[in-house]
């Protein structure tokens, strides 16, 4: 191995400037695939903490995500069954018996309930209607459960909502549409006609803009006096210490007690499955760039073959084996592959660096001050070994054909 | 008659290529070269002589007839036994040199012994560097091929076909691209290394004179022996 070494790399330092270019086709393609895949992963990793972090991982909904059954479908379950006429019954809504289920459910290891009431309400101030989420919310649960506190970001955190008589925390976006500032006071009317006076005792800014532009928070009670639902809770939100074993919890609970329960996965279901999507089209992409590499090493290890039929023949005729022609040939292709991924992990690093330097500030779903990256030595490795396979596999043909030479036909040609 | 066994020998050796009029090189040869011994294979051009030869080193395969090397019938031997069997006991010497350009010419001399394994990465260098300067190129280690005259470069060449000690040297036309002093010079080696080594040496050569020189001369006709 040692000597296919020694020969392998004679040949390769012989035509430097070939070597090299081969080489920086397979950095460039290793480097991009690094920044790609950091870029990718980091606003992914970004986006989901964010959605962990600042949203529960379930929540459990006064809803049921099918009617229920009638008796006749219970009685013929298998029987071609059509009830008409059907009208539902004015059910009350909101969870039943929700402190229990909150008792049961702080009694399971690594669980946080933020028992809420969430009600539509209209905000009016200074002539302006804006219609917005009330979350009417128990401060020590929340402040357990959520890190809402975190992003309050006017002094006093979530206490301050017992500072006022009707104290209301308003998210950074939906204050500026109403054009309020913290200690305005703002009517508040909610869908039953109950009408409220409120205190703007805080704002928060948690940077999904679809949260801060929407969402306020209220004690409990009295946001149960403003939806007229005395005693009434419609969602019980729930943060783990695993969020990643959410979507079994939700599916354990909602067999328990019927409620709909969803996990934060399902909640954003779509935008998992777009961020899958993104990361097959990069994979695809990465990998047709060191596809295109991997042509160079062919040229380059093709061209070697060509140039050095005549000491082929010889180490053949010195009692060199077929298989340590090839395999010369195949390191050829290896070491390009590996001293470029040596290379390309450089320019990756690089590029990380640089790209992590370059600020601007895009509100989108989430607000974006730069890049965010996530480089791990899982996208170094996977980007190495594939440019290095690649490689290797690219000079598979040319060293075939070189093991494949006659001596004879050559020394013949070459007198 | 000799009654020891032979360095080489060919029995009825025949190499025909295959086509719509088959090319017969090498026809029915018996051949046999003692240990020790230098022998000069001529004859026209296209007579068989270099056919032979590769036979004779195992680089081609014969259609009939077998080729002995001390006393070891090489036809039942696989490709892989034929491979060693050339880097243990055969050394080559073509018209063209043959050194692999990136490498010293030190680094050309110990290639065939870094690929036995036999001796220490020292025990190499210090094998080598003796072969250069028994072949009068002492000093020249270091330099690279295209640093050499042709006369130097073949000289390499022929310490490199020495490097592991083989018994047999097989040489096609060693001198066909070089002028008379230095043809004189590679034959001498050849003389030196049969007389004071014990090589057997089998030459190609178009040249009579240098064949004269030689122990004994093979004439070759159209694929037979004839002389």
């Amino acid at each position: 191995m040692k000597l296919l070494l020694h020969i392998a790399l004679g040949h390769l330092l012989a035509r430097k400037r070939q070597t090299l270019v081969s080489m920086m086709g397979v950095a460039m393609g290793v480097g991009f695939s690094i920044a790609m895949a950091s870029l990718m992963e980091g606003s992914q990793r970004d986006f989901i903490t964010r959605i962990v972090d600042n949203m529960p991982h379930i929540v459990i909904k006064d809803e049921f995500r099918a009617n229920p059954l009638q008796p006749v479908d219970l009685l013929f379950q298998k029987g071609a069954v059509e009830l008409k006429g059907l009208k539902p019954k004015d059910e009350i809504r909101g969870i039943k018996a929700p402190w229990n289920k909150i008792e049961a459910l702080e009694a399971l290891p690594g669980l946080k309930v933020a028992p809420t009431l969430s009600s539509q309400i209209f905000l009016s101030f200074g002539g302006k209607d804006v219609s917005a989420t009330l979350l009417g919310i128990d401060v020590e649960r929340e402040r357990q459960a959520t890190s809402i506190e975190a992003d309050i970001v006017t002094e006093g955190g979530l206490d301050s909502l017992h500072t006022a008589a009707n104290g209301l925390i308003l998210g950074r976006g939906l204050a500026a549409k109403l054009g309020a500032q913290p200690n305005d006071t703002l009517t508040a009317t909610s869908a039953s006609g109950v009408v409220m006076k409120m205190k703007v005792v805080g704002l928060f800014h948690t940077g999904i803009i679809s949260v801060d532009s929407s969402q306020s928070y209220a004690l409990l009670k009295k946001a149960q006096i403003l939806a007229d639902r005395p005693n009434v809770i419609n969602l019980m939100r729930i943060k783990m210490s695993d969020p990643m074993a959410a979507v079994d919890m939700a599916l354990m609970l909602e067999s328990r007690w019927g409620y709909k329960s969803e996990s934060w996965q399902e909640s954003n279901e779509g935008l998992l499955g777009a961020f899958a999507i993104r990361n097959a089209v990069m994979y695809i992409t990465v990998s047709a760039i060191l596809i295109v590499a991997s042509f160079g090493i062919f040229n380059v290890v093709s061209t070697v073959v060509y140039e050095k039929t005549r000491d082929i023949a010889i180490l053949r005729s010195m009692g060199f084996e077929p298989s340590d022609i090839k395999g010369i040939f195949l390191l050829e292709g290896f070491l390009v592959g590996l001293l470029g991924a040596l290379l390309g992990w450089g320019l990756g690093f690089g590029l990380c660096q640089i790209l992590g330097m370059i600020r601007f500030n895009i509100k989108m779903m989430t607000e974006v001050q730069g890049f965010i990256l996530h480089s791990t030595w899982i996208h170094y490795t996977l980007s190495g070994a594939v440019a290095a396979t690649s490689a290797t596999l690219a000079s598979y043909l040319p060293a075939r054909k070189a093991s494949r030479l006659k001596p004879v036909d050559t020394i013949r040609g070459a007198a | 008659m000799n009654l020891e066994t032979p360095a080489i020998e060919a029995r009825s050796l025949s190499r025909i290529l295959p086509g719509l009029v088959p090319a017969v090189l090498v026809d029915g040869v018996d051949f046999r070269a003692e240990k020790g011994e230098l022998v000069a294979i001529t004859g026209a051009s296209g007579s068989g002589k270099s056919s032979l030869l590769y036979l004779l080193g195992l680089l081609d395969e014969p259609t009939s007839g077998s080729v002995i090397i001390a006393g070891q019938d090489c036809a039942p031997l696989s490709d892989a036994e034929r491979t060693y069997l050339r880097l243990e006991r055969l050394g080559f010497v073509f018209q063209f040199h043959f050194l692999l350009a990136e490498f010293t010419v030190l680094g050309n001399v110990c290639m065939p012994m870094k690929k036995l394994g036999r001796l220490s990465d020292a025990e190499q260098d210090a094998h080598g560097r003796a072969l250069l300067k028994e072949l009068g190129l002492q000093g020249f280690e270091k330099k690279l091929p295209e640093q050499l005259s042709g006369g130097e470069r073949q000289r390499v060449a022929i310490a490199r076909a020495l490097a592991n000690a083989p018994g047999i040297l097989l040489a096609d036309e060693p001198t066909g691209n070089l002028d008379s002093k230095n043809s004189r010079i590679v034959f001498d080696i050849f003389r030196n290394l049969a007389r004071d080594h014990g090589k057997t040496i089998i030459t190609v050569t178009h040249d009579h004179d240098l064949a004269k020189t030689c122990d004994r001369q093979v004439h070759l006709a159209d694929g037979k022996v004839v002389a």
